[in-house]
């Protein structure tokens, strides 16, 4: 039998759907944002300082402004619309293509020639929120399976992943698959460490896997681990890997308490999982990389570059409206959060502590930070 | 297992109604776009090989000329539909600031 590969193939009209959705997300967030800028720019910051006798300072000293605008609520609808039209036409590929998927990964994971493994923990309750909220507002959470073979929360997530970032100037025009993230992050580990072979990596928060895939793509000779807190998102990772021939260990678990020995691993990634955490877990996770990275060992984490100092009061109002109805609970709070402080608390010494945003490509910037242990 | 609720629907004009009718306007826009895709695939398989086998529609891959232009043709058809309603917002809000 031929090997069979993991895809993502929309119909002809389904494509053409999920394009179009990506045009109304583009719209929302590029012209109608602009618009609001303007007016914030020309009419709620001048009459702001005409009333108070100072420029406006924070995001509170606008919100109320800026919310009472149409615009502003045409702005939210179109936002959270689109939303539900960017889940229901990826699902719509996903569901169709189910038996047909599933079977793959199946065959893929249960071969005797398979590259890599997985490893699931019975009874381990996924963290919050990811146990409690819809993430993004993808139905079913990140976690919802019908039953052991269910992929389709990791197909959906997969599949809507690119189109998102991409309607939001956060991607470079990827497809679902694309491992570029992870690329960008291992990229930037060798800017920051030219001299180091790291030998042993773990990815936390994996999701669905394709970021892992880069990390032994870029390093052939190291071991690489993914783990996340999703029974279908590290089910899929591993089939993916198979699908991709590239050999990753996966696990089930929680970032904030794994079962690795002290001193595993010499660099221990991230992408994008600091904001789906909380202010509890997040000082949790940090101080569980410290403790299993050798000394040496580099804790390199890429999230989004919207922390107040960084981004315009407009900004940090349609960001806060995230929190409320884009299923992000902890997206202000993050933003919010001393991320140098969190990881001095955790153990990293001052000197060896970075933060910084590094331009992903034209107009895309992430955060970057973490310690050398 | 705890599993992630849903939550209701959230609506964000004074009148629900105002919302539910633009996401129609939005659905709609999106199903004709569809439609347009797939009338514009026909044509330029018919184009390039005089004639149409149903399977061609479902494989056809646009070259990154075809990519561009069918890209740019639904930035066109959204700017049309939402032009008024865009102006209108704007214009709204111009006002409750002056």
């Amino acid at each position: 039998m031929t090997q069979q590969h993991l895809s993502f193939p929309p119909s002809h009209d389904e494509g053409a759907r999920q394009a179009f959705v990506g045009t109304i997300k583009g719209y929302a967030n590029m012209a109608v944002h602009q618009q609001l800028e303007r007016i914030y720019n020309e009419d709620i910051a001048p009459s702001f300082e005409e009333q108070h006798g100072r420029p406006p300072a924070t995001r509170d000293d606008v919100t109320d402004s800026v919310e009472e605008l149409p615009l502003y609520k045409y702005w939210g609808l179109l936002t959270y619309h689109s939303q539900d039209m960017l889940f229901d036409s990826v699902a719509t590929t996903v569901h169709r293509t189910k038996v047909e998927q599933e079977a793959i990964a199946e065959a893929l994971t249960s071969s005797p020639g398979k590259l890599g493994a997985l490893h699931l923990r019975d009874g381990l309750e996924p963290s919050k929120p990811i146990s409690t909220i819809e993430i993004h507002r993808q139905p079913g959470g990140y976690i919802s399976a019908e039953n052991d073979r269910d992929l389709s929360a990791a197909r959906v997530y997969s599949g809507t992943i690119e189109i998102y970032r991409n309607a939001k100037a956060m991607g470079d025009g990827s497809k679902a698959g694309s491992d570029s993230i992870g690329l960008f992050t291992a990229e930037t580990f060798k800017r920051y460490f030219p001299q180091k072979q790291p030998r042993r990596i773990l990815d936390i928060g994996c999701g669905t896997g394709e970021q892992t895939l880069a990390f032994k793509r870029a390093f052939p000779d190291a071991e690489v681990h993914g783990l996340d807190t999703s029974v279908p998102f590290v089910k899929y990772a591993h089939a993916w890997a198979e699908s991709e021939g590239v050999e990753v260990i996966f696990h089930q678990a929680n970032a904030q308490e794994t079962e690795f020995p002290d001193g595993h691993f010499d660099l221990i990634v991230s992408h994008i999982l600091f904001h789906e955490t909380s202010n509890k877990v997040l000082p949790q996770v940090m101080a569980e990389a410290h403790r299993l990275l050798t000394p040496g060992g580099v804790f390199l984490n890429l999230d989004v570059p919207y922390q107040p100092e960084a981004t315009p009061l407009l900004k940090q109002v349609t960001n806060h409206w995230q929190v409320r109805h884009n299923g992000e609970p902890f997206w202000t709070g993050f933003i919010q959060t001393d991320l140098k402080e969190k990881l001095a608390e955790a153990g990293f010494d001052k000197d060896d502590i970075f933060h910084a945003y590094e331009p992903l490509g034209p107009g895309a910037f992430y955060l970057v930070f973490g310690g050398e242990k | 297992m705890t599993t992630p609720k849903r939550e209701p629907l959230h609506t964000f004009f004074d009148d629900p109604t105002t919302d539910v009718l633009i996401s129609t306007i939005l659905s709609l826009t999106t199903e004709l776009s569809v439609t347009r895709e797939r009338l514009d695939t026909l044509e330029r398989i018919l184009a390039d090989k005089g004639k149409l086998e149903r399977a061609d529609i479902e494989t056809y891959q646009p070259g990154p000329e075809a990519a561009k232009e069918r890209a740019m043709g639904r930035q066109a058809l959204l700017t049309n539909v939402v032009s008024k309603m865009n102006a209108f917002f704007e214009s709204a809000s111009r006002s409750k600031q002056a």
